[in-house]
């Protein structure tokens, strides 16, 4: 089974839900997937294992072949080719690697060479469990390739839990890919509920089954509650706000680590979430 | 010689435009003439590499030199490979003037780009 | 005169950024609010703005197939490098970047590319002043291109009214569209907590913010929750040139008043003044001072 966590926006507490539960479970591997930013490696100290680069193409020009015809140029729907009587660049940083330029280029001009866009660790956590993070180098445009890898790279596990990327970009569709389930992560303000409605409508488009998570409860109002009602959303979770979890969380230490009965809370709470998610599943 | 201003507009007492790739305008000065011919900055409502279309445009007007505020790295590489000098536009805050500045050769050149682009598409 | 842009960016989300760019804009008199942060559209819930005008707004490209035109020849499957086409064949556009491949590829001209509405603009008038913001439609990524016309309308609509100031609540993160957010303008304001995930952002941002010639501060929200982070947020920053000029503790009224839509600075002036919220609104409408 494999489960996505993730939330609208940053901040609402997708790295330590998922974190805590990986922390718990020994049998599940946690992925990263938020390459762009990825904060679950300060929480899971991992023993690095394995590296592996991530490559993405681009078009290289053989500029004795280049007919300057600029068809490649004007094929190119990411502006990656600039075409001029004397020379034609293709410009790496913008290509999305499609192969357009290569298959219309009439002189055979155009090849590909590969670069390097990011890295996968594999490791142990502190806590002994499995743990893959993506990093997506700084500048870089996209961590699809990157987190389709890890999702390969886990595929045959029994018992995967994902710390998506946050809100419902491109990057946030690729990490769901072959999800059986999903927990969105939200507060009790009305930046919450306004940040997690784009979410429920992606999974819903996406047909993937989820419920509800509401971390920091007890600091805002009903208004989250509310909504979940209205739609017909299950809350599988609440997470009291915790100034001491606060406080450990700043220095890298775990809900989990820190007292027996936040142990119980996140127990209780993977009992249910697995419970949601087996039912989910037999309907 | 044709050289291009971001522009905010279409005369020569117009505004420069703080942008490069996204510029509103790109105002070309041919130097033999001194007429002036304005084009649309096509690349400001691109959805990615504003700054590698801008620099098409201005490969497509057979222009020598720019004027511009900031230039991302890959702006400036093609810029280098098609032989088109960027001069950077401080101090002057029309198109007009920044021509005055530049006849005057008191404009520096941009030799480091800025910052990267906004090349996400 | 020329207009001051001020951004507000955080790197790592959930620091207080919204909350922040709220509180600023009832003592910023004579200012054009603009939302940039276009995943996670907040600040209108506090300004509720009453919207004046609202565009659809294209930020991309997705191939279409014609299923009568069809010849299942599935050539556009084969090149397809983003697996958007599945074996119907039909196009997942939560998949597809509109490359145009498929469409060129296809020998019976059954594919268009077609744009598609990615998000809304909406331009409105909130108690403070114009307010511009968009949102974009689940799935759909960030462009540099919608945050610039966010920020556009906002500068146009200030040079109209004769406004000093565009207070923009910048993108999340620190990828292009922070980049976008903060190009040309006279102040960065970062907003980070003291969190390891905090400084670690925060550092990447000041990279980004080094290379413009506006002026950079830092504020640490919650700042009471480690006081040995604080500490080296405040170093990194001081190294950077940029004064911490302002120290949030974590308070849950502050929350409260956002809980109530309420603005915090408003609501709760005692605590901010205490933080000191004078001199960062000095230092904001005179960086030099």
């Amino acid at each position: 089974m494999k489960i996505a966590i993730l939330s609208g926006k940053g901040g609402t507490g997708k790295t330590t839900v998922s974190n805590n539960l990986a922390a718990l479970i020994s049998e599940a591997v946690l992925i990263d997937c938020d390459v762009e930013e990825p904060n679950s490696h300060i929480f899971m100290v991992p023993r690095i294992t394995g590296e592996e680069e991530i490559q993405t193409g681009y078009p290289v020009v053989d500029d004795d072949k280049c007919i300057h015809c600029r068809k490649c140029a004007d094929f190119c729907h990411y502006n990656a080719i600039i075409a001029g009587a004397a020379a034609t660049m293709p410009l790496k940083d913008l290509c999305h690697d499609c192969g357009g330029c290569r298959l219309v280029c009439p002189a055979g001009a155009i090849t590909y060479e590969k670069k390097g866009i990011g890295t996968i660790y594999t490791g142990k956590s502190r806590f002994g469990s499995d743990f893959l993070y993506g990093q997506l180098h700084l500048g870089e445009l996209s961590g699809v390739k990157i987190i389709n890898r890890l999702n390969e790279m886990t595929a045959d596990r029994d018992l995967v839990l994902v710390d998506s990327p946050p809100g419902t970009s491109c990057s946030t569709v690729a990490a769901l890919e072959d999800s059986d389930y999903a927990v969105i992560v939200t507060e009790p303000t009305p930046f919450g509920v306004s940040d997690m409605k784009m979410v429920v409508e992606m999974l819903r488009e996406m047909e993937i089954p989820f419920s509800v998570v509401v971390n920091k409860a007890g600091l805002g109002d009903k208004e989250v509650y509310d909504y979940c009602r209205g739609e017909n959303l299950s809350i599988s979770g609440e997470i009291p706000f915790d100034r001491s979890v606060a406080e450990a969380y700043a220095s890298g230490k775990l809900a989990v680590e820190i007292s027996d009965e936040n142990r119980s809370l996140y127990n209780t709470l993977w009992l249910n979430i697995r419970k949601e998610a087996e039912k989910s599943h037999e309907n | 010689m044709n050289i291009a201003f971001c522009s905010t507009g279409c005369e020569l007492k117009s505004e420069l435009d703080d942008r490069f790739g996204r510029t509103t305008y790109f105002l070309i000065y041919k130097t033999e003439t001194s007429e002036i011919i304005c084009i649309e900055n096509e690349a400001r409502m691109a959805k990615g590499g504003a700054g590698s279309q801008a620099v098409q445009q201005l490969i497509d007007h057979n222009v020598s030199v720019v004027i511009a505020p900031e230039v991302g790295p890959q702006a400036m590489d093609a810029l280098k490979r098609f032989n088109i000098t960027p001069y950077n536009q401080k101090g002057a805050k029309t198109v007009e003037e920044a021509l005055a500045l530049w006849k005057d050769e008191k404009l520096p050149l941009i030799e480091e780009p800025g910052a990267k682009g906004l090349h996400k598409a | 005169m020329k207009i001051k842009e001020i951004v507000v960016i955080s790197g790592k989300g959930g620091t207080g950024k919204t909350t922040l760019t709220a509180s600023l804009v009832p003592f910023l008199e004579d200012a054009v609010i603009a939302d940039c942060d276009v995943d996670a559209p907040d600040l209108h819930i506090l300004l509720n703005p009453r919207s004046e005008e609202e565009e659809t707004f294209s930020g991309s490209a997705k191939a279409v197939i014609n299923e009568d035109l069809c010849t299942h020849c599935n050539l556009c499957i084969d090149h397809c490098r983003f697996g958007a086409i599945d074996d119907t064949p039909r196009i997942n556009p939560m998949k597809c970047e509109g490359c145009g491949v498929c469409e060129y590829i296809c020998p019976v001209d059954a594919i268009a590319l077609n744009d598609v509405t990615t998000g809304t603009v909406f331009k409105g008038m909130t108690g403070y002043g114009p307010m511009v913001h968009a949102r974009l439609v689940p799935g759909e990524e960030t462009s540099g291109k919608l945050v610039s016309q966010v920020r556009n309308e906002a500068k146009k609509r200030a040079e109209s009214d004769g406004k000093r100031y565009v207070l923009i609540d910048g993108s999340p993160g620190i990828g292009c569209n922070v980049i976008s957010s903060i190009t040309g303008a006279s102040t960065v304001l970062i907003v980070t907590e003291p969190t390891l995930s905090g400084l670690h952002d925060m550092k990447r941002v000041l990279e980004v913010a080094a290379r413009f010639s506006g002026k950079v501060f830092v504020i640490i929200n919650k700042y009471d929750l480690s006081v040995e982070m604080t500490r080296r947020i405040e170093k990194e920053a001081e190294d950077n040139n940029a004064p911490v000029l302002m120290k949030l503790p974590f308070d849950k009224k502050i929350v409260q008043a956002v809980t109530e839509k309420k603005i915090p600075s408003l609501a709760e002036p005692d605590l901010f003044e205490m933080a000191g919220w004078k001199n960062l609104l000095q230092r904001l409408r005179d960086p030099e001072s």
